[in-house]
């Protein structure tokens, strides 16, 4: 950890939300980057803390790794400490898109929500489930837009699962900015349809978690 | 001005009365218990609630020392809740109003909840937790209506804990007994852990645990079930504060859970973190209650909402929060 502390101690501290502290880094190989500690929480039993950060680090080390290798924008993974929770990857110079909307033009947010459709589309087309798809694990900067936070990631292909990351959307759009979710949701559906075969399945797992969700099942 | 309101969505018939500045005059409540093993049966609750509702209401009128004509507005739960005992309070309600003239408001039971916890603490605008056998969720008050931030998708954890003790042969309702035995408990069996940004599933851990219940002592199975699902809670709490577009001035907890001491425990040492205190109210309003129908009732009426016709004051058994408009926030 001797390091590690180093580096931390030159960085500074840019987020600090439920699961982890995140650094922005001077430079790590020369580049700006983001270290990113799964910090225990004081809440949990420790030994379950420490299964949970331990694993979220891993799944998301893995899993940006993979969405990377298949093109899509996401942080370039540079270093990974399972055992202390930690990640090193590429800084992204770009703002939340929730903070963003609140200063965009709706032509300009429909043109983010079309780009999402594409990403969200190739990421569920690599067998891959965001698990936390909000406003805030999505940055932009000048038309272009990246995929952030995988620690709830999982693998899957099945729609049921994908349809998840679509309730997830619906719900942060319909909480933050409610009068604008309805147009903005159907523009991302439009382009995460395009050539997307598991498309009427999702929509329908979709439809019914949104019901579901609406009344609580009882047992 | 006086305030009566009128709760019976569930297994609780109770009347609440208070006075323009929101003070408690009277709150009687009488509960069913459903017998050992089994769960609420509608039907029986009802006639529960029948028989005992002209006691409760003659016993809310003496504590408060009023009779019915000192009055000035009925509020009652309109749902949501099981039909037949919501019907109960539905109609007391209806002909008191109509016998004496007085104006009717339909209240939402889980505004009822989250009203009262804002309206004791004088909050501007917290984050809420409500946790009952209704309701598993997290909101926050944004452009008229109670937002959900974060919620159950599938059983609501007062459900988890009321199966889990019926499927153990413990007592109704299930929470103080689980409780208290997961104090005895300190193993830590495996769970599903299940999250979804802001939203989380409690089955799993359900189905799970009543297998566990055949190989492991009762006391850890609780201890693992109330760690795995508070846990959880937490976490999605604490998820959620970010996603709130403003600052909110502190958590408010509510609903039957809410009097789980593990569970606020939990909360509090998450948002300290914060720099954000917990509002939890005393143990006893946490129940569903007529207090909180009356709160709601209070608010409308301070807010100069029309009541509406007696013909659309039907009840309502699955009723969105989110559904709701909240007039005196807008
Ligand atoms: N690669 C990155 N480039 C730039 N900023 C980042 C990056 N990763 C995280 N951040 C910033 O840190 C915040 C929190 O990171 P995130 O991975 O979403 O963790 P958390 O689980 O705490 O939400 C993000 O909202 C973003 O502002
Ligand atoms: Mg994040």
């Amino acid at each position: 950890m001797g390091l590690l502390n180093r580096l931390v101690e030159s960085s500074t501290l840019i987020s600090r939300n439920a699961e982890a502290d995140v650094y922005l880094v001077d430079g790590f190989l020369g580049r700006p980057a983001i270290l990113k500690i799964r910090v225990p929480k004081g809440y949990r039993d420790e030994r379950l803390d420490r299964r949970l950060r331990q694993m979220r680090s891993y799944r998301e080390a893995v899993i940006l790794h993979r969405l990377r290798d298949r093109g899509l924008p996401v942080p370039m993974l540079y270093f990974a400490s399972l055992r202390d929770g930690v990640l090193i990857m590429e800084y992204i110079e770009g703002i939340a898109l929730a903070q963003a909307l609140s200063r965009l033009e709706l032509e300009d947010a429909v043109r983010y929500f079309s780009i999402l459709g594409g990403v969200a589309r190739g990421m569920h087309g690599a067998g891959v489930i965001h698990g936390d798809l909000n406003l805030n694990n999505i940055l932009v900067r000048d038309g272009d837009l990246w995929l952030i936070d995988f620690g709830l990631s999982y693998w899957s292909d099945s729609p049921k699962d994908m349809a998840i990351d679509l309730d997830s959307l619906r719900r942060s759009l319909d909480s933050t900015v409610p009068s604008l979710a309805e147009r903005l949701f159907e523009e991302f559906l439009n382009s995460y349809r395009e050539g997307n075969n598991y498309y009427d399945e999702v929509l329908r797992f979709y439809s019914r978690l949104r019901r579901m969700g609406r009344y609580y099942a009882e047992r | 001005m006086i305030v009566m309101g009128i709760e019976s969505t569930a297994h609780t018939f109770g009347v609440g009365i208070i006075d323009g500045e929101g003070n408690i005059l009277a709150d009687v409540r009488a509960r069913y218990t459903p017998p050992r093993g089994m769960g609420i049966e509608p039907f029986n609750a009802a006639e529960h609630h029948s028989k005992e509702a002209a006691n409760v209401l003659r016993d809310a009128l003496s504590e408060a020392g009023i009779g019915v004509e000192d009055i000035d507005v009925i509020a009652f739960s309109r749902g949501p809740g099981l039909g037949p005992c919501l019907r109960v309070g539905a109609s007391l309600a209806r002909y008191l109003a109509l016998r004496h003239g007085k104006p009717l408001y339909p209240v939402h039971h889980g505004v009822g909840h989250l009203e009262l916890v804002t309206h004791y603490y004088s909050l501007r605008n917290p984050l809420h937790l409500l946790v009952s056998g209704g309701h598993t969720s997290i909101l926050v008050l944004n452009e008229c209506r109670y937002r959900v931030f974060g919620e159950t998708l599938d059983i609501t954890v007062g459900n988890l804990l009321d199966v889990l003790a019926r499927e153990a042969g413990l007592d109704f309702p299930g929470g103080p007994v689980i409780e208290s035995l997961a104090e005895k408990g300190g193993e830590l069996l495996d769970l599903p852990y299940t999250i979804i940004g802001t939203s989380f599933q409690f089955s799993g851990i359900l189905t799970k645990a009543i297998q566990l219940l055949k190989s492991h002592r009762i006391e850890d199975v609780a201890y693992s079930v109330q760690e795995v699902a508070f846990s959880i809670i937490v976490e999605a709490v604490e998820r959620a504060l970010r996603a709130v577009p403003f600052d909110v001035d502190g958590i408010a907890i509510s609903g039957g859970v809410a009097s789980n001491d593990t569970l606020y425990k939990k909360l509090g040492v998450m948002a300290e973190r914060y720099g954000l205190k917990v509002y939890r109210l005393p143990k006893r309003l946490n129940g569903d209650n007529g207090v909180q129908i009356a709160v709601v009732g209070l608010r409308m009426a301070l807010a100069g909402v029309e009541p509406p016709e007696l013909s659309s004051t039907g009840v309502v058994q699955r009723w969105r929060i989110d559904e709701v408009d909240i007039p005196w926030a807008c």
